[in-house]
């Protein structure tokens, strides 16, 4: 039985380690440094929109299927992809809210990320540019 | 106040005038980072063994007169300040084919603190009302490929659709989960036609004006998402302005309606309720119609289930009465002369949907429906040839940026 365990735990590490590479990054004069996963939640359903320093909160994803924001939604937000866009269907088409900025590729995110003041995404580890926020 | 001829239609603007209107609001602000344009294309197909639902599903083919367009543009020009405008098409058999304004406002966010926020939308605002009316036209929206119909009729959707007016709204964040309330008062779309003839039994020559209406919607919503309830009230009331050797007189009608909604996840199964009681008064139409007082009432039973994350399934069982009091017509057919089976409608409703990805939605339905409560006057103008148990195939196309 023991030996299982490790085998188990042997094949599964190099998939939880990998899970877990996926960072939530701001542009780098935010200066917040790690987030509640509820306050992450409210910010990424669009529900927050100002941040404590009173700029407007500008949110940044990379398509529902991509695999990225899949491991984001799941890892770092604890919810998956479709409830996500719910909500913000919901907001978007009620006229009662905005909907994140789409980017196409990773580079693109870093790049928005980096140059918009308020600007809050994600990524994959090892990033320079952005600032790495860490989820509570 | 209500001085409109039968057919000029306030709220319908042509197409083109859509488009012109929507390219000066986006024209200069596309230099703005949080400008936002979204939109969604949408076509189904109707295929019933009898009666007509969005256009001539009853022939031999099959209907395509059901097709929905949007486009909406936002911008937050300030932290707490942000436009919204949404313009719709919608083609629905004889019911609707217009192209309207559905939302235009500006949305002040008052106070913003940690746990709440507090503001004000000004212009013309979408209803809340239950789940699903604020985004009854958006196919992505909606849990099958039309709303349950006894709570989002047909045959009043033009009134509920929005108000010109103002909306408060409060949402907090509390240790149990999040509420949501919003209150709407404003002036809602006027000369409702299918109503008039659900309710005087003919097109009549004069029209109804609506008074300035309320309602509002209290929703909350658990941590994890996994719980939504929410309580709906509206209350609008109307006169009759008689046309030209009319035989209705100048009367007073009034609706109150009150909507519980409810909503479960378990894991990839969600189940929705929903349950509608309406009270409605009419007097004063004159000997033809004397005053009443009916309670509609409807209610509908949805699961849903995620195979994987492309495919979800759906089952449903809808139910509406026009009079609860009175649940197998019989006293309708007494006072109006017609089948019994207009006065209410039990759907059972089975689908599958199909999202290959992020843009484009397929949806398969199939409906065996008891009554024709539910279908709209303008597709089904002669009543009296209404069958009473039909059954209905439908499907969707959907497409979004």
């Amino acid at each position: 039985m023991r030996q299982i365990t490790w085998l188990l735990l042997l094949v599964l590490t190099p998939i939880s380690l990998a899970s877990q590479a996926v960072e939530v990054v701001s542009h780098p004069d935010l200066g917040i440094d790690s987030l509640s996963k509820h306050k992450a939640r409210n910010i990424f359903s669009m529900r927050t929109h100002i941040w404590p320093n009173g700029d407007p909160i500008k949110v940044f994803v990379l398509n529902d299927d991509s695999d990225l924001h899949k491991q984001f939604s799941k890892h770092r937000l604890g919810i998956f992809p479709y409830k996500l866009r719910r909500v913000w269907d919901r907001y978007l088409f009620s006229g009662t809210g905005q909907v994140p900025t789409t980017v196409a590729s990773e580079e693109e995110m870093i790049k928005a990320i980096s140059s918009t003041k308020g600007a809050i995404g994600y990524a994959n580890k090892g990033n320079v540019n952005v600032h790495i926020i860490e989820i509570r | 106040m209500c001085i409109l001829l039968k057919s000029a239609k306030f709220y319908q603007v042509p197409p083109q005038a859509l488009v012109i209107i929507m390219a000066i609001w986006t024209g200069p602000l596309f230099a703005l980072d949080s400008f936002q344009v979204h939109g969604f294309i949408n076509q189904g197909y109707f295929l019933s063994s009898d009666n007509n639902m969005y256009g001539n599903s009853d022939s031999k083919n099959g209907t395509l007169d059901f097709t929905e367009i949007g486009i909406n543009s936002s911008i937050r020009p300030l932290s707490n300040l942000r436009l919204a405008i949404q313009g719709v098409y919608r083609h629905a058999g004889q019911t609707n084919n217009d192209a309207r304004i559905d939302y235009a406002l500006v949305d002040w966010t008052a106070i913003e603190k940690e746990n709440y926020q507090l503001g004000f939308r000004l212009g013309r605002i979408k209803n809340p009302l239950g789940f699903y009316n604020d985004t009854r036209d958006v196919a992505f929206t909606r849990p099958s490929i039309f709303l349950p119909q006894g709570i989002y009729q047909e045959r009043s959707r033009d009134l509920f659709l929005s108000s010109d007016g103002g909306q408060f709204y409060l949402n907090t964040d509390t240790p149990i989960g999040k509420f949501f309330l919003q209150i709407n008062a404003g002036k809602l779309e006027d000369d409702p036609e299918e109503l008039e003839i659900a309710i005087l039994n003919f097109n009549a020559p004069g029209h109804l004006c609506i008074k300035p209406a309320y309602m509002g919607k209290l929703e909350f919503e658990s941590n994890s998402g996994a719980t939504r309830l929410a309580f709906s009230y509206a209350d609008i009331d109307m006169d009759y302005k008689p046309g030209a050797g009319d035989i209705v007189a100048a009367g007073d009608l009034s609706f109150e309606l009150l909507v519980f909604s409810a909503q479960q996840s378990f894991g990839q199964f969600t189940v929705t309720a929903e349950y509608l009681r309406q009270h409605n008064t009419f007097k004063n139409l004159g000997p033809r119609y004397p005053g009443s007082k009916p309670t509609s009432e409807s209610y509908y039973l949805q699961s849903d289930y995620r195979f994987n994350n492309q495919l979800q399934g759906i089952i449903r069982y809808d139910a509406s009465y026009l009079n609860k009091d009175d649940r197998k017509g019989e006293l309708y057919s007494t006072l109006t002369g017609s089948p019994n089976y207009l006065a209410y409608s039990k759907d059972y409703m089975a689908g599958m949907r199909w999202t290959p990805n992020n843009s484009w939605m397929v949806q398969a339905e199939y409906h065996r429906i008891d009554g024709v409560s539910s279908l709209s006057f303008a597709d089904n103008s002669d009543k009296m040839s209404l069958k009473q148990h039909w059954n209905l195939l439908t499907l969707q196309l959907s497409y979004r940026f």
